[in-house]
């Protein structure tokens, strides 16, 4: 008898969690390939064929891996449950600074206006630059009070000096007060009364003399920690994912099958290239899965190291296994991103990297191949590449050593840079414990975290290893 | 589980100086789970071993349970080919092996703290005694034996300030949590019944324990 059901897989719908039009739009698209369930927390009168829309809702739960989610979705005191194949987010931003410069951009008379910006994405970033140079070029003074120039996205540097020519006025290191009591000292965003007309003075050192600039100005905001809002956060929190994944492609996300549309990072996509890499996104979700990972039941000690360190998620238990315990853990491989810190962790040695070559001693350097790491194959620096700086555990480092050898150096992605988590901050906490542990054993050896990024130069790499 | 904690790696180094074949071993119980005494553990220490005296030979291997002597007889093989055992078990899987392997020494690797669970990944907390006479159903499910700084049967003592034990502000008062836990069961008049001073010759006061269930001990001639 033909297995029906393991043959032929029934696609599962999309939920996708977002209100704005391009949302709706990337719905509307989708539905003519899957059923779609589109959910926001807030009202709507809209109604679509092909799209079951749930409005007033609030995201409760979600289980299962990348094809099969369970999702709980409450709506108006009721809880439905839905099975779905993939989550599609849309984000939307606590404050929208662009939609704020767009809003009184339009005024036919000359106005100033003053943007405090801080911690701000580059993605929104950039659509300040290209706002502000619109604004200044139909006569208005734009002023941005900047924590930091950005132009770390295409052409940012052209975009920033078109901007500054233009006659945008940048503040860098800037103090903001109000002239009115507040005195020298800085002002607060709560202390700018509303967006309207107000005086502000700047203080920076960036100008010629003490005494701060005065601006009359026709609008004020302050914009800090760009964020998504609240609501959103809650709808991330429930999914597992992180909101501040900062990677330049729009659709970053640490749980396969759940996709974070988010363009406030970084490459100017536009919407057309959007829908066209999530259909394809979508339908390439479960296919060609590759897990190099497994566990070995007859060794799991059902820690729960793996499942609750897992960045990704992927770790579940219930693999029936003839052990102590007549079950162990399982890495689901359509979830596992094959980061390797599973096997770095579980205190059993009970994971496994499939085929995987023993770690040669007298490696010098142990990189992370997201960092910089494989820029080292064109120097004569002997070096081993880990899917992730996480996945390098204390044997790892332990095999490495050779006698003959008094220093190691593990180059791991730069802070908030790790496309799983923080392998980075879980190595170096490895590497302090392994030092302490060297310093009581008065071995002279140390072992070095260096931060380092595929886009540094090789020969700059390399004279940071040497000279670790 | 029984959680353990590595001692310091020259006292490990002071108990092994001399010898020349070492066997690091490992259990796959209670102090893999806490992290301190499994498979994992065992192999770093034998490489921390070797870079603290590379002129030594130091092996490693995990048992299932260094308690039991069925698990034990599987490495005698291998500890013939040592001078000396590390052990990274509890007390209780060290005083086995010594019991089971007389012809050469196990030496402790491992502090062994308490009985107690993970609140958190890499977070141990101390959870039962071992009193031996547990009377947990009377405080809503929270211990006063292994959580109250002073052992009290009719607590809280003066020493509560602000749901935290004046020992130290990282510890929550038991009996503040006893308080409220009870509240919730809505069984708060147990609280008004004093329990007399606990007898103590179930614990450790009695001298070692001992249970025996006569219905499982073999005759011998089976």
């Amino acid at each position: 008898m033909v297995k029906y059901e393991r043959d032929y897989e029934v696609s599962r719908p999309i939920l996708i969690w977002g209100e704005s039009e391009f949302a709706y739009r990337v719905a509307v698209e989708l539905s003519r390939y899957l059923l779609v369930i589109l959910a926001f927390s807030g009202e709507t009168e809209r109604q679509a064929e092909g799209i079951s829309i749930i409005s007033n809702s609030r995201l409760r739960k979600v289980e299962g891996t990348s094809g099969n989610f369970t999702v709980e979705i409450e709506t108006d005191g009721y809880l439905t449950r839905q099975i779905v194949g993939t989550i599609i987010v849309f984000p939307e931003p606590e404050h929208n600074v662009v939609a704020d410069l767009k809003a009184v951009g339009s005024a036919e008379r000359s106005l100033s206006l003053v943007a405090v910006l801080e911690k701000i994405r580059p993605g929104v970033f950039r659509e300040v630059l290209k706002e502000s140079l619109a604004m200044t070029s139909r006569g208005h003074h734009v002023f941005l009070v900047v924590d930091e120039v950005q132009v770390n996205f295409a052409d940012g540097e052209k975009l920033y000096q078109e901007a500054r020519q233009a006659g945008v006025i940048f503040f860098k290191d800037a103090v903001i007060s109000l002239p009115d009591g507040t005195g020298e000292g800085t002002c607060s965003q709560n202390q700018i009364r509303s967006s309207g007309p107000q005086t502000v003075c700047v203080h920076t050192s960036t100008l010629d003399g003490t005494e701060p600039l005065i601006i009359e100005a026709d609008c004020v905001w302050w914009h800090s920690s760009d964020r998504p809002r609240q609501d959103y956060l809650e709808v991330l929190e429930v999914l597992g994912v992180c909101s501040n994944i900062q990677e330049y492609y729009p659709f970053r996300t640490r749980r396969k099958g759940i996709l974070v549309v988010d363009q406030g990072w970084g490459e100017p996509f536009g919407e057309e290239e959007i829908i066209t890499s999530l259909k394809i996104l979508v339908s390439l979700s479960d296919k060609g899965v590759v897990c190099n990972y497994e566990v070995r039941p007859d060794l799991c000690a059902l820690c729960f190291t793996c499942y609750r360190t897992c960045p990704h998620q992927a770790v579940i238990l219930g693999q029936p296994a003839q052990n102590l315990y007549g079950q162990a853990m399982l890495i689901e491989p359509k979830a596992c991103f094959n980061c390797g810190r599973c096997e770095a962790e579980c205190p059993a040695r009970a994971i496994r990297k499939i085929s995987s070559q023993d770690i040669a001693a007298n490696k010098l350097v142990l990189a992370c191949e997201n960092s910089g790491g494989f820029l080292l194959q064109e120097s004569d620096i002997p070096y081993s590449l880990f899917p992730c700086a996480g996945s390098i555990g204390v044997i790892d480092i332990l095999r490495a050593w050779e006698p003959n050898i008094n220093q190691l150096v593990i180059l791991t992605c730069r802070d908030g840079k790790c496309q799983h988590g923080s392998g980075g901050k879980r190595l170096s906490s490895r590497v302090d414990r392994l030092n302490e542990f060297l310093k009581s054993l008065s071995v002279p050896v140390d072992i070095k975290v260096l931060q380092v990024s595929a886009q540094d130069r090789m020969d700059e790499i390399r004279r940071r290893v040497t000279q670790a | 589980m029984i959680v353990g904690e590595l001692k310091d790696l020259s006292d490990i180094m002071g108990m092994i100086k001399g010898y020349n074949r070492i066997l690091v071993v490992g259990c796959g119980g209670c102090v893999t789970v806490c992290q301190t005494g499994g498979a994992q553990e065992a192999e770093i220490l034998a490489g921390l071993l070797v870079m603290g005296n590379p002129d030594v030979k130091v092996n490693s291997l995990t048992v299932s349970r260094q308690c039991e002597w069925e698990f034990l007889d599987q490495i005698s093989s291998v500890i013939k080919e040592h001078e000396v055992i590390v052990s990274i078990a509890c007390g209780i899987g060290v005083q086995a092996m010594n019991e089971h392997f007389k012809d050469l020494q196990t030496v402790p690797a491992l502090n062994t703290q308490f009985l107690g669970m993970p609140v958190e990944h890499g977070v141990f907390v101390e959870r039962c005694q071992a009193c031996g006479d547990c009377i947990l159903h009377l405080t809503g499910g929270i211990c006063p034996v292994a959580r109250c700084s002073k052992n009290l049967m009719n607590g809280p003592c003066g020493g509560s300030q602000g749901g935290k034990c004046e020992i130290s502000k990282e510890i929550d008062c038991v009996w503040q949590l006893i308080y409220d836990r009870l509240k919730d069961l809505n069984q708060l008049d147990r609280l008004l019944a004093i329990q007399p001073p606990k007898d103590w010759s179930y614990s450790r006061d009695g001298g070692p324990r001992k249970m025996t269930r006569e219905d499982l001990i073999l005759d011998g001639q089976e």
